[in-house]
């Protein structure tokens, strides 16, 4: 006997999504989902992000691996709202870890959310976790084809970042090829040339969080005595 | 290997699917290229979750494409760079798709015996 059904085969992890997103969302918190290909420098740009962002401002990590606590580690130098997440097997988080993760913050005490995903240019891409941005990153030592061969996070990422510019001197990459990947498979998607290492294309990159951060903070309906001692607290 | 967990994503819909009593035989889904499910690895997960019984078919749809410049749609199982117009402003339709469309079910069981769900237990 045939059941029809028709139905989106990730709806459950889709449920979960929405629900860190409802979380995420009525606490004011500017979430994005940080995923590319082991070593691209995921790591070293939150690091570097956490240490240029307004002291002020208040950030989580929920950072993924297969195995280890090296990168909640090195990141808990910058802030002590890190959670890591083993996925053992796992290549990809999903929105049940993100939950889990959320479980471990106190995120009505956060502005701004980190997710690094499991090093991974394919895999990550078709889960939601609720996050408001997601954001996919290749680097020069990976190769000026990454984007063509990985059509589906150039088109899904609200932003795309090219790290280790400082690099380009020493590396085969045609640069003019890989912007015409993206622009051909994605025309809207800004991509950020940057080098976590030196420093050079950042200033974009944290102006760019602190924007969205000031679109989510405005979703929030806050108590005026909370906007007051957040305009005070941001020197606004 | 996202299809491991796409695979057991697939099962758990496919199961809460199956009416009392009925086993699950074969199940039908479709995923977008987007998607970058190998149908190969897909069927190698399909057996490490354990569901040699049931049979797993799934399409994998090709590219649909507009040129920007001429308007031409077409489909091709690769996404291509250029349009026969000349153009290189091609942009993918959809391609995210991932949806369990049926399952087969052999209710022979229930009919026989309809408090019997002692079935279901097998596809576990």
């Amino acid at each position: 006997m045939q059941v029809q059904v028709v139905e989106n085969i990730l709806k459950l992890n889709d449920e979960m999504a929405a629900l860190n997103r409802t979380r995420l969302g009525n606490a004011g918190v500017f979430s994005l989902d940080l995923m590319g290909a082991p070593g691209c420098g995921k790591t070293a740009l939150i690091e570097a992000t956490l240490q240029r962002l307004r002291p002020t401002l208040r950030v989580g990590v929920i950072v993924g691996d297969l195995t280890t606590q090296r990168d909640a580690d090195r990141m808990a130098r910058f802030t002590d709202n890190v959670v890591q997440i083993n996925t053992g097997k796992g290549c990809h988080l999903e929105a049940h870890h993100v939950m889990q993760g959320l479980s471990r913050i106190d995120i009505e005490h956060l502005d701004i959310l980190f997710i690094e995903n499991v090093g991974n240019l394919i895999c990550p891409i078709g889960f939601d976790l609720g996050q408001d941005a997601k954001v996919g990153m290749f680097c020069t030592t990976g190769g000026d084809d990454k984007a063509a061969k990985h059509p589906y996070i150039v088109q899904e990422s609200s932003l795309l970042l090219l790290n280790k510019t400082d690099l380009l001197p020493y590396v085969p990459f045609n640069i003019e090829l890989f912007r015409d990947d993206i622009h051909r498979l994605n025309p809207d998607v800004e991509l950020m040339e940057l080098s976590s290492t030196t420093g050079e294309g950042l200033d974009a990159w944290i102006e760019w969080i602190e924007h969205q951060w000031m679109k989510s903070a405005a979703r929030r309906t806050y108590p005026a005595a909370t906007v007051h001692s957040c305009s005070t607290r941001l020197q606004l | 290997m996202h299809e491991l967990s796409i695979a057991q994503s697939v099962l758990d819909l496919a199961r809460s699917h199956v009416p009392p009593g009925a086993t699950l035989l074969s199940i039908r889904m479709v995923a977008g290229p987007m998607r970058c499910i190998d149908p190969d690895c897909m069927q190698t997960a399909w057996l490490g979750i354990g569901q040699e019984d049931v049979t797993l078919n799934m399409t994998v749809l090709p590219w649909k494409m507009r040129c920007a410049d001429c308007g031409r749609e077409w489909e091709d199982a690769e996404l291509a760079r250029t349009c026969a117009c000349g153009s290189s402003r091609i942009r993918p339709i959809g391609g995210d798709e991932l949806q369990l469309l049926s399952i087969e079910v052999d209710d022979a069981e229930s009919e026989r015996n309809p408090s019997c769900r002692c079935r279901l237990s097998k596809t576990s």
